[in-house]
């Protein structure tokens, strides 16, 4: 497309009525040679020529590149119409805006939870196990314990590792206002299994975590939030539950993992040594990492196999265990509601843009008039719709 | 001008307007006036037609267009051929007239006789 062509559009009109004028003033010397008066030939040329702005205006046509003016034509005409009526613009504006924004709310939502990778590498060899306590508890999906976490560790074939989180509380206080912050207690090898790497600093060791050490991991959000973005956040003192910790690392930003999205903050898990033997001590979330090669259903036989050699003892009766996709895990029961959701805000936007018509229609009532002028002025069906 | 006019089918105005520019620069009256003249007054067209298949087939880089000076000295828009406005003429004129004599061939058919 010629853009500067069609910028100098005043030249091609001019060139255009030249034109046509030329044929005009020829074909009325040419009359005027059988002998006629001017005025005679003019206007006997004038009923065989036609109209000359007919004419122009189907030359303009036949050029085509007419649709880019029409098109500005019709967008400054509905502007002037639109504030002619102020009232009206709100409406369909206001109608509008309502439907599109509830559409995209919904749809941040659910690309975030459905569609997004989850932010650990290869996610899809992840898995959550729970124990199997449907015969005691009737819940498939119970916590596990410390206990299990370790054996399996230990025994199982069918993993590259096993973490192992429990929840924790931590009150953040010395510098500014004491504040809970949600936290979590993982085994060292939690970073490992998800694969991810800190932003800043480290993560905490195995023989940190066995020893009780006073470091934790905290998230971009609260870096940014209670320290500003300090740089110097890694190796600072902090107080947390009134004992000094060591900030050892910053996650990166969008970082997070069950249970929650607002988690701000992992500690080790340093279970002491009688919780490592406790199968009842039913508080803990195991995420796996399925080996290369292995696959989902050979990994959960293999699996609830091992618990029930394992709790073999147990006083309530061994259990098996259950094993959740990651993806399947996170997304949970939202998934349905999301789609219903989403769903349902696009039938909003419908619904929005079925009003609007009305509107338009019941307006368009009003308009006949106006409508009729145009047409009778030579508008094309098209545009009298737009 | 008593002579009876023809509606020119479909198309056949920018072949016939190709044809025209074909023999050299032409500006629009002069097509016009060359027309009527070569089908002796049967074809005559008006300039509601005329000027909108120019700059068409000019917006379609079949004729190219140029302003010069008549023999009376007066500025015209003259009309050229392109090389696809040539091409376009040729298998114009030839569909033309493969269909001119089909229609001869099926209008000049013995009345009666094919039984």
């Amino acid at each position: 497309m010629n853009w500067r062509r069609l910028l100098r559009r005043e030249g091609q009109e001019a060139s255009l009525a030249k034109e046509l004028s030329f044929h005009i003033e020829e074909r009325v010397a040419d009359v005027m040679r059988w002998g006629v008066s001017e005025e005679e030939a003019r206007r006997r040329v004038r009923l065989e020529f036609g109209g000359a702005e007919q004419v122009k205006d189907d030359c303009r046509d036949a050029r085509r590149a007419r649709w880019v003016e029409v098109l500005s034509q019709d967008v400054r005409y509905a502007w002037r119409d639109l504030c002619r009526n102020p009232g009206f613009a709100a409406v369909a504006i206001a109608t509008l805006a309502l439907g599109i924004g509830g559409i995209t709310a919904m749809f941040s939502a659910f690309d975030t939870i459905l569609l997004r990778p989850l932010p650990y590498a290869d996610a899809d060899r992840l898995v959550m196990i729970w124990d199997d306590m449907s015969k005691s508890e009737g819940n498939p999906t119970f916590f596990s314990t410390p206990a299990e976490w370790t054996q399996w560790r230990r025994l199982n074939t069918v993993f590259t590792d096993i973490a192992c989180s429990q929840p924790g509380n931590a009150i953040l206080s010395g510098d500014g206002e004491p504040e809970e912050v949600r936290a979590r207690k993982v085994t060292w090898n939690l970073w490992s299994v998800l694969s991810v790497q800190p932003a800043m600093g480290r993560v905490f060791t195995e023989d940190e975590d066995n020893n009780g050490a006073r470091v934790a991991v905290i998230s971009h959000g609260l870096w940014q939030r209670r320290f500003g973005g300090a740089s110097d956040i890694v190796g600072r003192k902090i107080s947390i539950n009134d004992a000094p910790y060591e900030v050892a690392g910053v996650m990166p930003r969008g970082f997070y993992f069950m249970p929650s999205h607002d988690i701000d903050m992992w500690m080790p898990a340093s279970f002491p040594p009688g919780l490592r033997n406790n199968f009842t001590w039913h508080e803990a979330q195991i995420v796996a990492r399925i080996k290369a090669g292995v696959s989902l259903g050979h990994a959960r036989e293999s699996m609830a196999a091992l618990s029930l050699q394992v709790t073999a003892k147990d006083f309530r009766g061994p259990h098996s265990a259950t094993m959740i996709p990651l993806r399947q895990q996170m997304a949970g029961k939202t998934e349905t509601a999301l789609i219903v959701l989403l769903s349902a805000s696009a039938a909003l936007l419908l619904i929005a843009c079925v009003n609007l018509a009305n509107l338009l229609l019941s307006r368009g009532a009003v308009g006949g008039r106006e409508v009729a002028v145009r047409a009778a002025l030579g508008a094309g069906r098209g545009r009298l719709i737009a | 001008m008593a002579s009876p006019k023809s509606d020119l089918p479909q198309g056949t105005l920018d072949l016939l307007i190709l044809k025209t520019v074909a023999l050299g620069p032409v500006h629009g009256y002069a097509i016009a006036q060359r027309l009527q003249q070569i089908s002796r007054d049967v074809v005559q067209v008006p300039g509601g037609s005329l000027y909108p298949a120019l700059h068409r087939l000019e917006n379609r880089k079949l004729l190219e267009a140029e302003w010069r000076q008549t023999e009376k000295g007066r500025d015209a828009k003259f009309y050229r051929l392109t090389r696809s406005g040539r091409a376009q003429l040729e298998s114009g004129s030839a569909g033309w007239q493969r269909l001119a004599e089909a229609v001869g061939l099926i209008l000049g058919m013995a009345e009666g006789g094919s039984r």
